[in-house]
């Protein structure tokens, strides 16, 4: 078990080794020797070896025995062969999915390394005589860990701000603790006093582990232990157990006074209190659900068991309770022993309890078809319905509960450290074998670069700078002094803030946006393998890596490329020997460039293979009828690549496919990303794919006009001008209205128009003209509201079925504003 | 033929008068029944929109599809939106009430217990109990039948 | 101002148990029905603060009663009785809306612990679309 700091730090942190190892993997595989390359894979290696003393055993074991290899290989004691790099890089992975699977909650233990760990250990170091080797063995949490010596490392020491926060932190929080275990009486179990001692106990203990003081945070967590021992009662507070956390206080708070002096906190011998504290630490936790002999465990037991089976749902909902500032708590009821509805008791119970606060789970279940008499007319036993445990979150102090729970026997409410829960994983036994994934837990934090905040951090500096200026202004307007200059010093700051608050919205759109070299990252591996498997010889280039695109659609547009990557070596770039026999180079080329272009993401895959083979296109195209097939133009032909089906490959192969799969990659650009594909090709030379892509995250200048209830939005690019509309200067009837506008006529729309509404005329109304390009069209509203900017949300499909919308905003009261989609608009000609 | 049996979680819910469950990998999320926006082009089975962590989520009312009838004595209280994932993307189901997250089997051979309601995937069963499975994709499929 | 009540049982001996329990505790028993028919009846013409009522009668049992109820008047508040073997009725008594049950035969002490709860103010806080 590690702190939920800690491990968030850990997950924060490991986000970007993978990848970085990667890179420096096929450095060092294009380069052998290469510097800078191992050094980097020796800086990763060592972090995720650091993991261990979270608990991560296996993640250090694996990275361990990777620096093992690099190890032998930097000192020429071994080259490195092609199996050895498959290893490594299967390492990688490896190491990059045990910390997903932290970061899902089911620990590292749940992917399997050991093939790729006895690979790598067959080149690793021989066992010299006295050689000093630490083996890591899989630690079962840091209450097992053997209590060896880890220093901190020099490559991870803080940076001097970080380590006088912690120096300030740690000594109030040891100093905290020192005293209130002083004042400690023995035998008081007052809840209270011990969750006070807890506070900085668990504080401490997160701060160290983020200052990577790992004995200091081993030490802590034994006291936490003991402490939640006393506090959930199972122990009770002699005298000797005070005396032991008492010792193990003086020994943190030596270890502070060393990280002060600048001294490794192993300096500090702490074995003796860690023995004086396991002497009262907790057994190691329950892994079975049933006991032999199938007998039911008591309710207490059941209560934590239930607990230790938390699984990602009710863990995500206790952390957003938790997020709310409420509490966890557990109620048990006892039920009277004439009670004969258990169940129905129960129910009644729940019922109440979900009308006064959160319920998050319930032991034994709420299963209501428990009571349903069957064929026969027989019901099941209700009586484990007697002792009933309800978990549940609320703000306050979870009394409303006890209020809702009334005369349905003994009840408890107590309040749980919901931390505890959370950083606990889920006891395997008692969760049945899950063919599907469980929703993994949301990540609600994103990597952004410093300067980005930099600048909102300096917007922020302005705002508060104006908000004081309208202080002074509002003050001196009440007095009545001065109204004109308050006037104008009111306008002045309007004006600031239009600027400043435009400023903040444009930085955190930026906040949004990351270079698109985090997709990049993994084509080179990708081409790799593939030209190895294809038996090709292929040479990747990327260009314009920092094109910068909207953090939403990064998953999205990464499969249509990597698709594209793999039609380009796959069916792309030809053979060596081939390519050599037409005199093209030996290694086939592959370019992926991005760019930003007219408020588009320019997206080009190219290669120089054999091109697009425009006769069989053809001949695919009669033998499938496609009408006009014989007589069309290249141009025309390749549009037919991107029809659903098409494909003029024989055999599927695995690597590509069916075919070209270009239909997929059509649809998800055209659909998910709202962008276009071109393509080009020339026969024998080569072919190229371009991807145009919007600009995701928009921000419009719009019109807002209300009708028909709601309120729409009219894109200002889209508005030639607003006017009244006299109901007698309406042309036309029914569908097709018009109005003379500049001496020519044009259509005229309604919003109920084009809602499928009847419209009811009035004398005069409110229009705005709208323009695409040159032909104009006139839309009647039942009111015009103003100018200003939004920000665009994407509205899906199912809640636009005309496509009348292009998006939707928030606006600050919380209603929606609706973007109309002016392409009802006819063009010129039509 | 294998009538397979694999055990997993799902959340049961009630719409109308009767009972589905859904696998908890399905459902990310719970809500209550509040704020949910008026579309001006409404089509059923759509109900409104909701906005859940700044994306705008059609929330749909599947009562007449699932030709259920309004629940008797439900207090609006007990009303959830099931918040799915579907398709890459994130949707609501208005339910009347959701019941619990229970262990159930998953009948991978549909054909054993009789006629599957419409709209259900399949059945999920623990002891006597067994639910429809609701198929998402059609129940929430919007075009013309 | 005492609190008054309904009593809903078709078995008149039941109605008389009840009766005298409520009104040697000081309440008023302003009204007696029959069947499920009659108890809605009932409870328009008097509106009491709580009503009794047993969950099988004949003509319309306590469930649809307690429902017609409910449609009347959201705020009702409903005790059912019931005889064993018919938990799963006092369940969806529950899920409608019943605030306390109580299970034949009863004690004294449990029917006047069940008004006591029903008469308790709704819990606030987290609850309320």
């Amino acid at each position: 078990m590690s702190t939920d700091a800690a491990r968030s730090d850990f997950l924060d942190r490991a986000e970007g080794w993978a990848e970085g190892m990667t890179s420096s993997l096929a450095l060092l595989e294009a380069e052998p020797g290469h510097a800078e390359a191992l050094r980097q894979l020796f800086q990763t290696t060592h972090n995720y070896k650091n993991s261990a003393d979270l608990g991560f055993g296996r993640i250090a074991e694996l990275a361990h025995r990777m620096e093992d290899v690099l190890t032998r290989a930097r000192d020429r004691a071994i080259t490195l062969t092609r199996p050895m790099l498959d290893a490594l890089y299967a390492g990688s992975d490896l190491l990059a999915e045990m910390v997903a699977a932290v970061g899902r909650g089911e620990g590292d233990a749940a992917v399997d390394a050991a093939g790729v760990i006895e690979e790598l250990a067959q080149w690793g170091p021989r066992p010299a005589a006295g050689a000093s080797e630490v083996t890591p063995s899989p630690t079962a949490g840091i209450a097992a860990s053997p209590d060896a010596p880890a220093d901190t490392p020099a490559e991870e020491s803080l940076d001097p701000r970080a380590r006088a926060a912690f120096l300030a932190d740690a000594e109030d929080l040891s100093q905290n603790l020192s005293d209130l275990l002083a004042a400690l009486e023995p035998g008081a179990l007052a809840a209270g006093a011990l969750n006070e001692i807890y506070r900085p106990a668990h504080s401490l203990k997160g701060a160290a582990g983020a200052a990577h003081c790992y004995r200091m945070q081993r030490l802590v967590h034994h006291m936490e232990s003991v402490l939640q021992r006393a506090r959930d009662g199972a122990l009770q507070i002699s005298g000797q157990v005070r005396d032991a956390l008492l010792e193990a206080a003086d020994r943190v708070a030596e270890m502070v006074a060393a990280f002060g002096r600048g001294e490794p906190d192993s300096s500090v011998d702490t074995a003796g209190a860690v023995a004086a504290l396991s002497a009262f630490a907790p057994p190691p936790p329950v892994r079975n659900a049933r006991p032999p002999g199938g007998e039911e465990p008591a309710a207490a037991l059941r209560a934590e068991l239930t607990e230790q089976a938390f699984g990602t749902f009710e863990r995500a909902q206790v952390r957003e309770a938790d997020a709310r500032g409420e509490s966890l708590f557990r109620l048990s009821c006892e039920m009277d022993p004439a009670e004969q509805m258990r169940f129905a008791r129960a129910f009644l119970l729940y019922s109440g309890l979900e009308d006064a606060v959160n319920v998050v789970a319930v032991d034994p279940p709420m299963d209501t078809s428990a009571v349903e008499p069957d064929a026969q007319g027989n019901v099941p036993d209700d009586r484990p319905y007697a002792h009933l445990t309800v978990w549940f979150t609320s703000p306050g102090d979870g009394s409303g509960a006890l209020a809702a729970a009334a005369g349905a026997g003994t009840v408890t409410v107590e309040r749980l450290e919901s931390v505890a829960l959370l950083a606990a994983a889920p006891a395997a036994a008692l969760q049945p074998a899950e063919s599907a994934r469980p929703a993994a837990v949301e990540r609600t934090t994103i990597r952004v670069d410093t300067r980005k905040l930099d600048m909102l951090w300096t917007l922020v500096a302005e705002l508060v700078q104006e908000k004081a200026r309208i202080g002074t202004l509002a003050d001196r307007m009440r007095r009545g002094d001065d109204a004109e200059g308050g006037r104008a010093g009111l306008a002045e700051v309007f004006d600031s803030l239009d600027k400043i608050s435009g400023g903040m919205q444009q930085a955190m759109m930026e906040t949004r946006m990351i270079p698109i070299r985090v997709i990049f990252e993994k084509f080179p591996r990708m081409v790799r393998d593939l030209s190895r498997k294809l038996h090709k010889a292929i040479d990747l280039e990327t260009a314009g890596e920092d094109t910068e695109i909207d953090r939403g659609i990064v998953e999205a547009l990464a499969d249509p490329l990597q698709h594209l990557l793999r039609n380009a070596a796959g069916h792309g770039i030809e053979f060596p020997e081939e390519r050599v026999r037409l005199g093209k180079r030996e290694r086939g080329r592959v370019r992926v460039a991005a760019s930003q272009q007219g408020g588009r993401i320019v997206i080009e895959v190219s290669d120089d293979g054999r091109g697009v083979d425009c006769a069989a296109v053809r001949a695919k195209a009669v033998a499938l009828a496609i009408p006009g097939a014989a007589d069309m133009d290249e141009r025309q032909l390749l549009e037919l690549i991107f029809l659903p089906g098409f494909t003029t490959k024989r055999e599927a192969d695995d690597i590509a496919g069916r075919g070209v799969g270009m239909d997929v990659v059509a649809s998800r650009v055209r659909t998910d990303l709202k962008g276009e594909v071109l393509l080009k090709s020339r026969a024998g030379a080569g072919t190229q794919v371009t991807l145009l892509l919007p600009l995701t995250l928009t921000i419009m200048r719009v019109l807002l006009v209300r009708g028909e209830s709601h309120v729409f939005a009219v894109p200002l690019s889209g508005v030639e001008t607003t006017t009244r509309v006299l109901n007698t200067e309406i042309r036309g009837a029914g569908e097709r209205l018009a109005f003379v506008w500049q001496d020519a006529e044009i259509p005229l729309f309604t919003l109920g128009g084009l809602l499928g509404r009847p419209w009811r005329r009035a004398e005069e109304l409110s229009a705005v003209v709208l323009r695409r390009g040159r032909s104009r069209a006139c839309l009647v509203v039942d009111e015009l509201l103003e100018e200003r900017e939004i920000v665009i949300r994407p509205l899906d499909d199912l809640a636009n079925h005309r496509r009348l919308f292009s998006g939707v905003s928030v606006r600050e009261d919380g209603t929606l504003v609706f973007i109309l989609d002016t392409s009802f608009v006819p063009e010129e000609g039509s | 033929m294998k009538g397979g049996r694999v055990g997993r979680r799902f959340v049961s819910f009630g719409i109308g008068g009767s009972r589905w469950c859904l696998p908890v990998a399905e459902v990310v999320q719970i809500v209550r029944h509040e704020n949910v926006h008026e579309l001006p082009d409404a089509q059923p089975p759509v109900a409104g929109v909701i906005t859940l962590h700044g994306d705008v989520v059609p929330v749909l009312d599947l009562r007449e599809r699932l030709a259920a009838a309004a629940v008797e004595g439900a207090g609006s209280w007990q009303r959830r939106i099931l918040v799915v994932r579907t398709a890459g993307r994130p949707y609501g189901i208005l339910v009347d009430e959701v019941r619990e997250l229970v262990d159930l089997e998953e009948e991978a051979d549909a054909g054993t217990a009789g006629a599957l309601p419409a709209f259900a995937s399949g059945r999920a069963s623990r002891g006597g109990v067994a639910l429809p499975v609701l198929d998402l994709a059609r129940a929430m499929d919007v075009r013309p039948p | 101002m005492s609190t008054t009540i309904l009593i809903a049982d078709d078995l008149s001996f039941m109605r008389m148990i009840e009766k005298e329990i409520l009104v040697e505790r000081g309440y008023r028993v302003v009204g007696e029905a029959v069947d499920g028919l009659d108890a809605v009846e009932k409870y328009r013409r008097l509106r009491p603060d709580v009503v009794v009522m047993d969950i099988t009668m004949p003509n319309m049992n306590g469930l649809e009663a307690m429902r017609r109820i409910l449609r009347i008047d959201p705020g009702a508040r409903i005790i059912m009785c019931s005889a064993l073997g018919q938990q799963h009725l006092i369940v969806d008594a529950i899920k409608s809306g019943v605030k306390d049950f109580i299970v034949k035969p009863f004690k004294p002490d449990r029917m006047l612990a069940a008004i006591h709860k029903a008469l308790a103010p709704p819990p606030g806080g987290a609850a309320g679309a």
